[in-house]
């Protein structure tokens, strides 16, 4: 677990361009969004001083007043961020493509390419994430059903700490089944990759199989990820509310806090892949993705690299 | 009158067993007397919580206080709101209050089975139930009794109700939840009879109003004694109005354990109880003196211009009925508790009863949290509250410092809830927000203190009502609790900052020991303040009580340039002179830099007038202030100055707290990015993180 952490960082590092496209692919629409409300902000609150109060630490208030009053403009851009969030997740289905792809097959030659990646798989990845998508409603079912039950049991014993008990385990049981079905999402799109397999739908069921048989390490891998993802934002909070941030500088500092965390995030999100893909190599390499009669004997699409350090490590 | 001696010696001996040192004598307190009642009831009860029913007897003794004769007895069945689908209530609300919907399962009622007078003549048989809000036949919440002579002013009646009153399932203040109860609005209850005069009435009649969706109550002082006969699995877990006076355990008809509890309680206008088995008692007790800090004692003693000495507080017991998984926040209750006790006690008057009962309500039984009776409130809290991260979240201790502060506007200002809910609600909440500002200032809400909070319910919209308005006739729940709530909380910041704290708090104060165990009404509310403070406040009360009047004064225009100098003809001393343009243009700019001429023109964007303050900020660091009346539309002010305007702002000591928009107050000449460029860079680094989430599933 820890090793599969340690080489998917070092990965990560080696890969920085990855990085930087990660990291652009939510910096540019964000950009964008921030370039359209920049003159409805500035027209609400540059010529009143009003305004000034978003510099100290009354800013949360300024901002209701600001948001229930008639001088806010906000509401059509605001709409479009669940559009925007469509999209992204679209754009980053294409992005894992180019990164697999590179983190596979290497990204020397053409073979190995960010860009042929992308043009090769990311079809087949759009159907890989139907499969996906269909396997989150049980999820959500069950979480649904299964928390309303305890929330109604709980009330009826009157007791709150039961109720807590049911929402905090009903988080926790669906996070981890969250976590198991986006592993085998990554894994069967890693074989794809790995072997040129089409056949994503039963690769996806294969894989998640495959993941349900030694759930542990891959689990704690991708919690270790997880965590270093979210330890992004809680540090950033924390150095954040160190500072006002009322100068120009302070503005320009908080800034370069902000960039940096989504860097260091899109860091640990490249590096997830790739600790995901010496999860695969442990797995074997398996063809999910490809029918039975004829993969048996074909080779992988590329040659895998056998300096990988964490290939036998699970096979045991 | 014996239960007062008890009242007086039990407050002797506490403040005796409380004063090691002599301190106390500075602090002690007035003993208030309480109101003479206008009815007696004795009543004996028995609850059956496998059926979640209630047998009763009732005996009320009731006075005719009036100049009148009168004719019939109306009563209040308050429970029959939840007999059906068609009762007001029901239809009003479409079974939904507070975000909690009622359970059709088990309906609640309420029935009389006879009504007899001391003559034994039984007025069951001329019966009738009225409808005098909406004539709705099927409504059975207010019930009149004819009488066969009538009842001459000054003497009293003697009636018998038996009466049976079904629980629902905790909702709207009331029922029962498994084995928890909280029984409001139990029995009948005697409704109010006015005299002309009383609250502006033209003539005298009883007030009895149906049981509406957005309405409170309304109610007499009288004197009640109630024994309570519950399953003995409740022992030492029911808590009521009033004192605990007995409790016996005894056995029922069929052979079961049961316990007997009596409470007595004058110069109250309810009655209500809880009980549950799994309930947690804790006692404690405002210590007058280790509980009240002199500093606080000071500081109001200060505003309201009296001695200190003139503040003490009496000690009164606290009894908390908390649930086991609230367990961590019994302190949290008990600190609530005492600081409203003080907050209100010192600003107004002692808490004049010897005990306060605080409820904490079952799981999943909300529907009767955050509800006020006379010496017995709810608290509203979740399991939640219990971890450490959420101790700063105001919301438990301020729903216990609002339905503690009902004891007085209510509980001893005895307003009309149907007809004028601000009175109770409005003026209590401003208090809840003082208190707690006052007793927790680091429980915000995102930096907000309380009184932003309150803001929030009102900015950005027009309001749909006055703020007196009956309760059933406002345009909707939002419009209702707007009003009632933070509209008139606002509405007294804003006569606070616009008076000055000293006259105010001095103007509330004299309010509430006049009207302290009366029914005063929004004209006695005005004329008292009126009074108080010498002003007529008139203007100000029409539009903010009775208007759906919208305040909201702007900058509209500020324009700050440099004076041209002189050009063209000229007459000095007797001699024509004409000033035209110098060769040299450097020397032409360095006489024309020292003049500016600013001008700003401020708005009435409402139709709500109030004086105002506009402040002018120049360059040189000059501020100069000017009043205007904010009577017509709009005001210009021009100022020659050799410095350049930078800023100009109306209100600038936000003495307006019903401003609808207070984005629009101020404006410089200067534009400045600095705020737009904090706030994007916030946004768009949530959004970054945001969209940047995808990338888990893409
Ligand atoms: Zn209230």
């Amino acid at each position: 677990m820890f090793d599969w952490i340690r080489g998917g960082l070092a990965t990560g590092r080696r890969h920085r361009r990855l990085v930087w496209v990660v990291y652009l692919a939510s910096l540019i629409p964000a950009l964008l969004w921030a370039c359209a409300a920049f003159p409805i902000l500035s027209g609400a609150f540059g010529d009143r001083p009003f305004g000034d109060g978003l510099l100290g630490a009354g800013s949360f208030q300024v901002w209701t007043e600001y948001a229930a009053s008639d001088d806010f403009q906000l509401g059509p851009l605001a709409a479009l961020i669940p559009l925007l969030l469509g999209v992204a997740w679209l754009l980053q289905i294409l992005v894992s493509a180019g990164c697999m792809n590179v983190l596979l097959n290497g990204d020397s030659g053409v073979e190995g390419s960010f860009v042929v990646g992308v043009r090769r798989f990311g079809g087949r990845f759009l159907r890989s994430a139907l499969a996906f998508g269909l396997m989150l409603v049980p999820v959500v079912i069950i979480i649904g059903a299964g928390s309303r039950l305890g929330r109604n049991w709980a009330e009826s014993s009157g007791n709150g700490y039961l109720r807590l008990g049911f929402f905090v385990a009903s988080l926790a049981v669906a996070f981890f089944l969250f976590v198991l079905v986006d592993l085998a999402y990554d894994l069967s799109r890693l074989s794809a990759v790995a072997w040129d397999g089409r056949q994503t739908f039963r690769g996806y069921f294969r894989a998640l199989m495959a993941v349900l048989r030694q759930p542990r390490k891959l689990l704690g891998m991708y919690l270790g990820f997880v965590g270093l993802i979210a330890s992004t934002v809680l540090v950033y909070q924390l150095l954040r509310g160190s500072f006002a941030a009322a100068s120009a500088f302070g503005i320009f500092f908080a800034f370069l806090l902000q960039q940096l965390s989504m860097w260091l995030r899109s860091y640990f999100q490249v590096s997830l892949l790739a600790g995901e893909v010496s999860g695969y190599r442990a797995l074997g390499s398996s063809k999910w993705c490809r029918g039975h009669g004829f993969s048996e004997s074909s080779e992988p699409s590329a040659e895998i690299p056998t300096a990988v350090p964490t290939s036998e490590v699970l096979l045991s | 009158m014996n239960r007062n001696m008890r009242l007086f010696a039990f407050l002797l001996a506490a403040v005796a067993a409380s004063s090691p040192d002599g301190a106390l004598k500075a602090t002690a307190a007035p003993v208030v007397p309480l109101p003479d009642p206008v009815y007696e009831i004795r009543m004996e009860a028995t609850y059956d919580s496998e059926e979640f029913l209630i047998q009763g007897i009732e005996r009320l003794r009731w006075k005719n206080t009036s100049s009148v004769p009168i004719h019939d007895l109306w009563f209040h069945h308050y429970l029959n709101a939840f007999a059906n689908n068609r009762s007001t209530f029901m239809q009003e609300s479409g079974g939904r209050l507070r975000g909690d919907s009622f359970d059709k399962k088990r309906w609640g009622w309420i029935e009389a089975s006879s009504i007899r007078l001391a003559d034994g003549t039984d007025l069951k048989a001329v019966e009738e139930f009225r409808a005098p809000d909406d004539g709705n036949e099927e409504d059975r919440t207010a019930v009149r009794y004819p009488l066969p002579q009538p009842l001459l002013p000054g003497e009293w009646i003697e009636v018998t109700l038996d009466f049976e009153s079904k629980l629902p399932t905790i909702f709207a203040r009331t029922g029962a939840q498994g084995d928890y109860v909280l029984a409001g609005q139990w029995f009948p209850k005697i409704a109010v009879f006015e005299d002309a005069g009383d609250r502006g009435r033209p003539s005298a009649g009883w007030n009895c109003h149906q049981f509406h969706a957005h309405s409170e109550f309304f109610a007499d002082f009288g004197s009640y004694d109630v024994t309570l006969t519950l399953p003995e699995k409740y022992r030492g877990k029911i808590g009521a109005t009033g004192e605990l006076v007995e409790s016996i355990d005894g056995e029922s008809a069929d052979g079961e354990g049961t316990v007997t509890v009596r409470f007595v309680q004058k110069g109250v206008h309810d009655f209500a109880w809880t009980a549950d088995p799994k309930f947690l008692v804790f006692e404690d007790q405002l210590d007058p003196v280790a509980d009240v800090p002199r500093e606080q004692v000071r500081k109001i003693a200060g505003l309201l211009g009296v001695e200190e000495s003139e503040l003490g507080l009496p000690p009164t017991r606290i009894t908390l009925f908390l649930q086991p998984h609230h367990r961590p926040q019994k302190d949290s209750y008990i600190t609530a508790t005492k600081a409203a006790l003080r907050g209100l006690g010192l600003r107004l008057a002692p808490y004049p009863y010897t005990t306060i009962t605080v409820v904490d309500p079952a799981e999943g039984a909300r529907g009767s949290g955050g509800m006020e009776y006379p010496t017995f409130i709810t608290g509203g809290t979740d399991v939640l509250l219990n971890l450490p991260v959420f101790r700063r979240v105001p919301v438990a201790n301020s729903v216990t410092v609002h339905e503690f502060g009902h004891q007085y506007f209510q509980g001893m200002i005895a307003s009309n809830e149907f007809e004028e809910s601000w009175i109770d609600e409005g003026i209590n909440t401003y208090y809840e927000m003082t208190v707690m500002d006052e007793a927790f200032p680091k429980m915000t809400l995102g930096g907000v203190e309380l009184t932003g909070m309150r803001r929030m319910a009102l900015i950005g919209s027009d309001p749909r009502d006055p703020i007196v308005t009956p309760a059933w006739g406002y345009y909707s729940a939002g419009s209702y609790g707007a009003s009632s709530y933070s509209r008139p909380a606002l509405m007294l910041g804003q006569l606070e900052r616009y008076l000055g704290p000293e006259v105010f708090a001095r103007a509330m104060r004299d309010f509430f020991l006049e009207y302290r165990f009366h029914h005063p009404s929004t004209e006695d509310f005005e004329r008292s303040i009126n009074r108080s403070t010498g002003q007529d406040l008139g203007w100000f009360f029409r539009q903010a009580l009775r208007s759906s009047r919208t305040l909201d004064y702007s900058i509209r225009t500020l324009e700050s340039d440099k004076v041209l100098k002189d050009r063209g003809v000229f007459w000095k001393d007797g001699e024509r002179l004409e000033l035209s343009d110098k060769e040299d243009q450097e020397e032409e700019e360095d006489e024309a830099s020292d003049v500016y001429r600013s001008t700003v023109v401020a708005f009435r964007e409402g139709s709500f007038r109030h004086p105002v303050t506009v402040e002018f900020r120049f360059e040189d660091g000059e501020v100069l202030r000017r009043d205007w009346d904010g009577q017509r539309r709009w005001r210009r002010w021009t100022f020659t100055r050799p410095s350049k305007l930078q800023s100009a702002q109306v209100d600038p000591d936000e003495v307006l707290q019903l401003e609808k928009n207070r984005l629009n107050n101020g404006r410089r000449i200067e534009g400045r990015k600095a705020p737009t460029m904090k706030i994007l860079g916030q946004m768009m680094f949530w959004l970054q993180n945001l969209l940047q989430a995808t990338a888990l599933i893409g």
